[in-house]
């Protein structure tokens, strides 16, 4: 990494006024860690502003020490200081896409984002890994220590890399010209609202669940397809309320899909009183 | 500025970690003018000025244990306490009397600009006049206001891309009006 550019760019001015994101400062301490000339500069800089706050200085009334340091209530027990210093380690952060909780717009556009904030990461850590290499060559001492965040960055790729291809198969079904997007709307006085894309050639369907009730304890959503009137059972929907597309099981024929809710791991027929969502396949 | 016994930076956080309340008095003593600055430049209020940074004081003492000097110098971590505490009053404040974000811009910048600064400021806001209008504006609006920079582009309805060029440019030149005055 040139760190050359990196002061330069004008964030660590912003950091030491206290204007970055949190995401921002963490960046600027890990890397604060790494390379002292980054650690230096912004000493630097604390000492300029600190020097120009200082000058600023505004007396204050005479009443008002007594007032606040007779005041200051007694620490509570998470206040006080770690028996153990923590060294924080950088920490890297899977970055998923956001769920929408309510009012799904027409065009959502939520797997191409989370391919590109998932190569933006392989890339991010493609950089971290080869400065992390240079980084090991240079300083002996923190070998070890640099060896042990290399291992780290290369199970996270790899589970992105693995990410990145559950995503782009799911696209593909997605993207499918003869994919259907079927939406199942709620059928009582509560809000519930799923998206269904099934493509009939591959047979694939995906589930996207956009606004479910909570599930009651020992019970569990489940998803069927009605063909001619009979209901085929179509899979179990996760129980955790896991991020993006959950695959279930293949359908060459659907009229409608449906989801109602069941006992834990499922009934071999639909409990109709507990119909949630249902929505109809066109054409 | 009562004391000239000067702690070293090391002995402070010591004291302040191990939960020494006579610490806070020699932060106060060697501080206060400072924050209170800050305070009133943000809230501009006396009084509400003088509530801010008790609560600040407050804050710095329970948040001292868990102060981590790795993350920066015991000043600046003081200082941003303090000045999100004063942010924070003037954004309930605006909640509270339904100042819109288009008010509340005004009333920083106007209360900010060079005219009506007093002709004794030394330090900080003595530099902020000298820098160029638009770019000292950016400035005030994030570092006292609070501001996000894309909230400062949608009120004052500049680019993005503008206020962080403008807001790069005003701390650079900032630095180097600092940095020709000497701080100390």
């Amino acid at each position: 990494m040139d760190t050359k550019d990196y002061i330069g760019s004008g964030i660590l001015e912003d950091f030491v006024l206290g204007m970055v994101s949190e995401q921002e400062k963490k960046e600027v301490q890990c890397l604060s860690k790494i390379y002292p000339e980054i650690a230096s500069y912004i000493a630097e800089i604390e000492d300029e502003m600190a020097g120009a706050v200082l000058a600023d200085a505004v007396e204050t009334p005479k009443s008002l020490k007594a007032k606040i340091l007779d005041n200051l209530p007694d620490r509570d027990a998470e206040d006080e200081a770690p028996v153990m210093p923590v060294r924080e380690e950088p920490k890297l952060e899977v970055v998923r896409d956001e769920k929408t909780s309510s009012e799904p717009t027409e065009k959502r556009s939520v797997f191409p984002y989370s391919i590109a904030a998932s190569l933006v990461i392989i890339v991010g850590l493609g950089a971290m890994y080869i400065t992390t290499l240079t980084k090991s060559n240079s300083q002996g001492e923190q070998i070890i220590d640099l060896q042990t965040q290399v291992g780290l960055v290369e199970q996270q790729l790899e589970s992105t890399q693995s990410q990145v291809a559950a995503l782009s198969n799911d696209l593909d079904i997605v993207t499918a010209p003869s994919t259907k997007r079927i939406e199942l709307n709620s059928v009582g006085d509560f809000e519930a609202q799923v998206l269904v894309y099934w493509n009939p050639e591959s047979q694939d369907v995906l589930l996207e669940s956009i606004n479910m009730p909570a599930v009651p304890e020992g019970s569990q959503y489940q998803l069927w397809t009605l063909v001619d009137g009979n209901p085929v059972d179509q899979g179990m929907l996760p129980l955790d309320d896991a991020e993006g597309l959950a695959k279930m099981k293949s359908a060459n024929l659907a009229d409608a899909f449906a989801i109602t809710l069941e006992p834990a791991g499922g009934s071999e027929s639909p409990t109709l009183e507990q119909l949630i969502v249902l929505g109809a396949v066109e054409g | 500025m009562a004391r000239d016994t000067r702690k070293s930076e090391d002995e402070i956080v010591g004291m302040l970690r191990a939960g020494d309340k006579g610490i806070m008095e020699y932060l106060y003593d060697h501080y206060s003018g400072a924050l209170y600055g800050v305070c009133l430049k943000v809230v501009q209020d006396e009084s509400a000025a003088q509530d801010v940074l008790q609560d600040g004081f407050i804050k710095i003492w329970k948040k001292g244990g868990q102060y981590d000097p790795s993350k920066g110098k015991l000043f600046t971590w003081m200082l941003n306490i303090v000045r999100n505490t004063a942010i924070d009053y003037l954004r309930s404040k605006a909640v509270k009397y339904e100042i819109s974000g288009n008010e509340r811009v005004g009333h920083v910048i106007e209360s900010n600009s060079s005219e009506t600064m007093s002709t004794d400021a030394i330090g900080l806001r003595k530099q902020m006049a000298q820098l160029r209008k638009e770019e000292r504006e950016i400035l005030e609006l994030s570092y006292f206001g609070g501001y996000t920079h894309d909230e400062i582009s949608k009120e004052l309805n500049i680019p993005l891309g503008t206020v962080k060029t403008r807001a790069r440019k005003a701390l650079n030149d900032l630095r180097k009006l600092i940095g020709t005055t000497g701080g100390h």
